[in-house]
């Protein structure tokens, strides 16, 4: 009845008029006068009048307090929902508003059968209005036939979107539709009936027992279609973008392929009407500077379908600095890591090689990781110069040398080394046992069993610690530990061919570019969605900050005080931006590829979806025995409708509000008058 | 009557008067603007004009004596000016609560002031002994006729004085003043006479049997003789603290009615004694007062 029931509290206020109103009583003013020997008080209608006017006002008042206290108060009209009658028919008619559904007269189609439907429904039956798309939306709730009009109105203003239907969405869905008692539910589905929109299992498709479908094809029959499925960069040539395509190969007559970085178009191609599809189209996109990049393809001329014409991706090109702290600036260790950081053409590392001494003095904030050869090589002052950086959010990795063994415990890490058996068998060789293949940096499992260790050192890892490479005694030899903002990988042997062999394999060099560029933060992918499904936004972490669709319509904003804010689910292609936190980033959001296939259900897999039903049908009520409740009679019951009234409560109060000053300014107008 | 701003009568318009600072400049004022607007001269007016003669006789003033006409007839004559006809003059003055009712800068009681210092400041310039008495429902103030230097001034100071009292008791104040009124005279009664015909016939006929002339002023302000109100409105009666709540229909109406019937009333009780009555509102100009008390002097 109430949305918040506390605010009714603030009808004390209505005191305040009545205090008002007593007071102006008591101050009504009289008049001298030289004889009352001709007058008499004969007016009495008259006087009564007078005060009639001031108690309008006064019910004015009250009435301005109360409505407003009433509406912040939030009430809610119940309006019983009207329940069917038992052997009439609900009919459910849910229009497909996917994205094929834009195909080429299809939607105009399908209008034109729901209408049908609408004007077919007749006496004790009803029928309900329902979108069907990434989520089912209630158009009209149940309703008799002499509500059609409402119903063709809600139809009139429906148009497609961009996202897709999946069928087992409805037959789940179809559980909240609450029927009355003995009343059978018939779901019209009025779609173009893609093969694509069904669920991974068939089962899925069957909904609730008593239910009844009725399939109403909306579908173009035969159709053509050419779509771009991809855009990316070449993984070998990073001034190349790829563009892919996929479709029928008839759409490609014609055809343009065109090619947008940030805005501007810098490539344009047409179409061989010959190729084979899946086909792939490479454009030079030349030299991007650091930061994140728009890249769109499109098609021209629009198809029939035009929505799946573009695609929208972002290309990130990072340039992180990478510090390498060495023994030497000439030794073993700083020209094998040196050359594994650089040989990575994505992200290509700004390499810097200085000696621990020198890091004792050197700011860090410019660096996305730093790199120590041997972590023994660290004592007071770079220990502390580089723990302030890495609880700042910087990233390090550590590998343990020979100085290390010299030491009880690892700088910056903590970890203890291992006495007793451990330590004996760190002298002995060794291989790897344990991988932890989930990590990014470790994707080749097998190729680290064939390495060989002569030597390591042996340490015990840190509580929190994630063990990610481990020797078959269960020595760590890679461990992950977070130090406050920042991250810290430890590698248990030193990087020169005296205590192992990784130096001289392949993988040393994947190794350390894939691990530093974990560290740096250069693996992180873009931000890329799908229409109509869930994208977790990074606003909380940011502080903050607002969302954007690609025509600049705010569609989300997240104060700093809120620790996380709803998940964003966008419902346009094209790109969002993501304002927050002091930088502006983008979300490339692309139509669902299922969409885009056309191809409708086969007229067997139909029957069969129409057989599962057949099969669930609802049991015939025995004469005499009580209706049986529909699928959705125990929602049903008791299930009213509420109306929000506050709008029409403040609509009210303002209307009282004008009116109020000019009663008041009348009473008071005459008031002067008396007393002049 | 409405005395223009350009008008010399404009000097006796109430508002104006009561911003002088003495009664006695206003009863200058009055008297003297008064006579500028009949384009007489106040110093030598009609007491300058001859009247009759008369024969001598002993106790007369010889320096009356007409020596013309001893010549020419060989006996004694005094000539008789009509300024030298003296008439006491007694101001017969309400003081009731109901004369302190004002709807405009002057009150009633003030604007009765007015006229009773001018009457006494023009009667004094003639020699006529001047007394006052002031009353509401017992004689508040009272001061014997005289003519002698200086009662001008207790006379203006005796009206200074004056504040409004209660209750209205006509014939018990006038039966007072008559026991004080032993000899002939001018009695005028300046009172709202808010009181019946017949108390009015009780108060004046015994003094109208006696000889006395009778002039009475019946002072009212515009509001009691037009009220006007928009709404209905709470008015309380000053005298006995009575509220009525009245409407402006009835005040337009019956109210303006009873008022007349009222005044007609008063006017045909002041004509059966032999009195004149002058109604005055207390937004008029002194120069009707004045008029009619020279008339009356004309008449005598």
């Amino acid at each position: 009845m109430w949305i918040a029931p506390l605010f009714l509290i603030g009808l004390l206020g209505i005191g305040v008029p009545l205090w008002l109103h007593r007071f102006a009583k008591q101050t009504d003013q009289k008049h001298p006068f030289a004889s009352a020997m001709f007058l008499e008080a004969s007016e009495v209608r008259r006087s009564r009048r007078r005060e009639l006017r001031y108690w309008l006002l006064l019910i004015a008042r009250l009435l301005l307090v109360a409505l407003i206290v009433l509406a912040f108060a939030g009430p809610r009209w119940r309006v019983p929902v009207q329940s069917g009658t038992a052997g009439a028919t609900l009919h459910v008619i849910v229009v497909d508003t996917s994205m094929s559904m834009r195909y080429a007269g299809v939607w105009d189609r399908a209008r034109e059968r729901a209408a049908a439907l609408i004007g077919a429904v007749h006496g004790a039956d009803r029928m309900m209005l329902v979108a069907a798309d990434h989520r089912l939306r209630l158009l009209h709730e149940a309703a008799f036939a002499n509500e059609a009009g409402a119903f063709r109105g809600a139809l009139q203003n429906l148009e497609p979107g961009e996202s897709r239907l999946d069928f087992g969405a409805i037959a789940s869905g179809a559980t909240g539709w609450g029927a009355g008692p003995g009343e059978h539910v018939l779901v019209h589905l009025v779609s173009d009936l893609q093969a694509s929109a069904s669920p991974l299992r068939f089962a899925d498709l069957q909904l609730p027992p008593g239910v009844q479908l009725d399939l109403v094809d909306a579908g173009a029959g035969k159709s053509q279609n050419l779509r771009v499925t991809a855009v990316n960069a070449a993984e070998r040539n990073a001034n190349e973008a790829l563009v892919r395509l996929d479709g029928d190969a008839a759409a490609l007559a014609g055809r343009t392929l065109v090619l947008e970085v940030n805005g501007a178009e810098r490539g344009r191609r047409a179409l061989n009407a010959r190729a084979t599809l899946p086909d792939v189209e490479r454009f030079e996109i030349g030299e991007l500077g650091p930061g994140e990049h728009r890249l769109a393809a499109r098609l021209e001329p629009a198809d029939d379908l035009p929505t799946d014409d573009a695609y929208y991706a972002l290309l990130r090109r990072v340039q992180p600095k990478v510090l390498l702290v060495a023994a030497s600036l000439a030794g073993d260790d700083a020209t094998y890591l040196r050359a594994a950081l650089q040989s990575l053409a994505e992200p290509r590392f700004d390499v810097e090689v200085i000696t621990a001494q020198q890091l004792a003095t050197r700011s860090l904030s410019e660096f996305a990781a730093v790199v120590v050869s041997d972590a023994g090589l660290l004592n007071a002052a770079p220990t502390a110069t580089l723990q302030k950086y890495v609880e700042a959010g910087g990233a390090a990795l550590l590998t343990l040398g020979p100085r290390m063994l010299q030491q009880r415990v690892v700088p910056l890490s903590g970890a203890e080394l291992a006495k007793g058996r451990a330590l004996a068998a760190a002298s002995a060789p060794s291989r790897v046992a344990d991988v932890e293949q989930s990590h990014p940096v470790l994707r080749e499992p097998g190729a680290w069993r064939s390495i060989r260790f002569f030597r390591h050192v042996p340490v015990v890892a840190p509580s929190g610690a994630q063990v990610l490479l481990s020797f078959e005694n269960g020595t760590p030899l890679l461990f992950e530990q977070s130090r406050q903002k920042g991250r810290l990988l430890v590698f248990a042997s030193p990087l020169d061919r005296e205590w192992n062999d990784l130096a001289i394999h392949p993988l040393f060099v994947r190794f350390i570019a894939e691990s530093t560029a974990y560290l740096a933060g250069a693996r992180a992918a873009p931000a890329t969605a799908t229409v109509g499904s869930a994208f977790e936004s990074d606003l909380a972490r940011r502080g903050g900050g607002q969302v954007f669709d690609p025509r600049g319509k705010r569609t989300m904003m997240l104060d700093a005080a809120q620790a996380a804010g709803p998940r964003l689910v966008p419902e346009l292609a094209g790109y969002y931006e993501v304002r927050g936190g002091g930088r502006s980033d983008f979300i490339a959001v692309n139509v669902d590829a299922r969409e885009s296939q056309l191809a409708p259900l086969d007229e067997a897999t139909r029957q069969r979806w129409l057989a599962l039903q057949s099969a669930t049908r609802a049991p015939v009520a025995q004469p005499g025995a009580p209706a049986a409740p529909g699928p959705g009679a125990a929602v049903a019951a008791g299930r009213d409708r509420f109306i929000p009234i506050w709008f029409w409560l403040l609509l009210a109060a303002a209307a009282l509000a004008f009116l109020e000053p000019l009663v008041a300014n009348y009473h008071l107008h005459v008031q002067r008058e008396r007393r002049t | 009557m409405e005395a223009r701003a350009n008008s010399p009568f404009s000097l006796l318009r109430p508002e104006v008067l009561a911003g002088l600072s003495t009664l006695e400049l206003v009863a200058r004022q009055a008297v003297e603007g008064f006579f500028q607007g009949m384009h007489r001269s106040p110093r030598f007016g009609f007491s300058q004009e001859f009247a009759e003669y008369k024969a001598y006789a002993e106790g007369d003033d010889p320096r009356f004596v007409d020596w013309n006409v001893f010549a020419r007839t060989d006996r004694t004559y005094i000539r008789r000016y009509q300024g030298e006809t003296n008439t006491r003059l007694m101001i017969a003055l309400d003081v009731s609560a109901s004369m302190g009712y004002s709807s405009g800068p002057v009150s009633k009681l003030q604007y009765a002031k007015f006229v009773a210092a001018s009457l006494a400041y023009m009667a004094l310039h003639q020699h006529d002994p001047v007394g006052l008495i002031a009353f509401d429902a017992k004689v508040r103030s009272y001061r014997p006729p005289s003519s002698r230097t200086g009662s001008l001034g207790a006379i203006l100071h005796a009206l200074d004085g004056l504040e409004p009292g209660s209750k209205t008791d006509l014939s018990e104040s006038l039966h007072q003043l008559r026991e004080h009124c032993q000899r002939r005279g001018l009695v005028v009664v300046i009172s709202d006479l808010y009181c019946e015909p017949e108390a009015l016939t009780r108060a004046v006929q015994p003094m109208a049997y006696r000889g006395h002339d009778i002039m009475i002023f019946q002072i009212m302000d515009r509001a009691e003789l037009q009220p006007h109100w928009d709404e209905s409105v709470l008015l309380e009666d000053v005298e006995s603290g009575q509220q009525l709540e009245v409407s402006p229909d009835y005040l337009r109406t019956t109210y303006r009615d009873r008022m007349r019937n009222h005044l007609e009333h008063m006017q045909k009780v002041a004509g059966k004694l032999g009195a004149d009555h002058v109604l005055l509102a207390s937004d008029e100009p002194l120069d009707k007062a004045l008029r009619g008390y020279l008339m009356f002097r004309k008449r005598a």
